[in-house]
């Protein structure tokens, strides 16, 4: 089976794995694998103009990504934003990641903190494909105040582990 | 009978012979299913989600440890609540279908992209919703299933703004409908 898995930050996998000593199990050779280990941790700057995207709300390209950056109207809606707590698994060329993206609204001053779990494809070490599963109503009920945001450490979970707020599981 | 030595002797063939009363119960903890393999894990896995289609609330429930963990959009819950879940889904729902999509696999750890369809037994209306999951076996059975999607598609597609692609278990949402400004954040 060629996959890995790699509940740390990308760039510090290689270093993991050194430390366990690497003779019985060398580097993986898998794209996806060195991907993570290399190119992942700046992974926005590695897609392919070939890139193909898809989140909940709808799929895009280069071409339309460059399309809704040039319209009049285009502003940017958050700020700050980050990613933390990713857990990775790989297989071939292909890895999911599960982490936490944060961002600051730019007219509210509110914050969201939602989990997601993306699934990537790797061909010659740049990104071919993206496509990212995540609620986002999170972000909106945060930003209400109607869920909290999840701990630092917390692991990421579609809903955040705190929240007292529950919905019946498919409505 | 006569014969005392014949009588241990018998007795002791009966107990020893496969198949005999004493050796037939089964197991007080049954074991675990065969998941030694990724074709195995694949299998297992798709197993459990069409338990959901066949109403097989029992099937389902015998897929998860005692101290398992079911996280999706709305909440978390345990194993003792996981049945209620199951049958709640069903007496709001109908027609259940789901369509299974390919697999990241690394020992007992799994990732995997499927798509949920289901039929509002209220209003009618369909839903079909590209899912995430990311899940842990342990001992063979499942011990974390975590969903990812999003809690606004299926209202859209209710309200026929969002179609349905159906039988695509590979997207978050239907293929072919591009991102615009609106939901971007």
């Amino acid at each position: 089976m060629k996959s890995s898995i790699l509940i740390l930050a990308g760039a510090t996998c290689a270093v993991a794995w050194a430390a366990s000593g690497g003779a019985a199990n060398p580097p993986a050779t898998d794209s996806a694998t060195v991907f993570i280990n290399t190119l992942e941790a700046a992974w926005w700057k590695h897609k392919s103009p070939e890139i193909q995207e898809a989140y909940p709300f709808g799929h895009s390209n280069a071409a339309n990504n460059a399309a809704l950056a040039a319209r009049p109207d285009a502003k940017s809606v958050s700020k700050d934003w980050f990613l933390r707590n990713k857990r990775f698994l790989a297989e071939g060329d292909w890895y999911a990641v599960e982490w936490h993206y944060g961002a600051t609204n730019v007219a509210t001053g509110r914050k969201q903190l939602e989990s997601s779990l993306s699934f990537a494809r790797i061909k010659d070490q740049k990104l071919e494909t993206w496509i990212e599963f995540f609620d986002d109503t999170v972000g909106e009920l945060q930003m209400a105040g109607k869920l909290p945001l999840p701990a630092a450490e917390e692991e990421p979970l579609p809903w955040p582990a705190k929240a007292t707020l529950s919905r019946v599981y498919r409505p | 009978m006569k014969n005392p030595l014949l009588s241990l002797a018998l007795l002791a063939a009966i107990a020893a012979a496969p198949g005999t009363a004493a050796e037939s119960k089964p197991p007080a903890v049954p074991p675990p299913p065969l998941v030694e393999t990724r074709e195995q894990l694949v299998a297992f896995v798709t197993r459990v989600l069409q338990t959901w289609e066949q109403g097989d609330s029992a099937g389902f429930l015998a897929a998860f440890t005692d101290d398992a963990v079911f996280a999706f959009p709305g909440g978390r819950v345990g194993k003792t609540e996981l049945g209620a879940l199951f049958a709640d889904l069903h007496a709001r729902k109908r027609d259940v279908k789901v369509y299974i999509g390919p697999f990241i696999v690394l020992g007992n750890e799994f990732a995997l992209r499927y798509q949920f369809a289901c039929t509002d037994r209220v209003t009618g209306r369909r839903q079909a919703l590209g899912t995430g999951v990311r899940g842990t076996l342990r001992d063979g059975k499942i011990v974390m299933f975590k969903e990812y999607w999003d809690g606004l598609i299926a209202a859209e597609q209710a309200e026929g703004k969002i179609p349905l692609d159906e039988g695509n278990p590979l997207f978050p949402i239907a293929s072919g409908y591009m991102m615009t400004p609106d939901r971007v954040n």
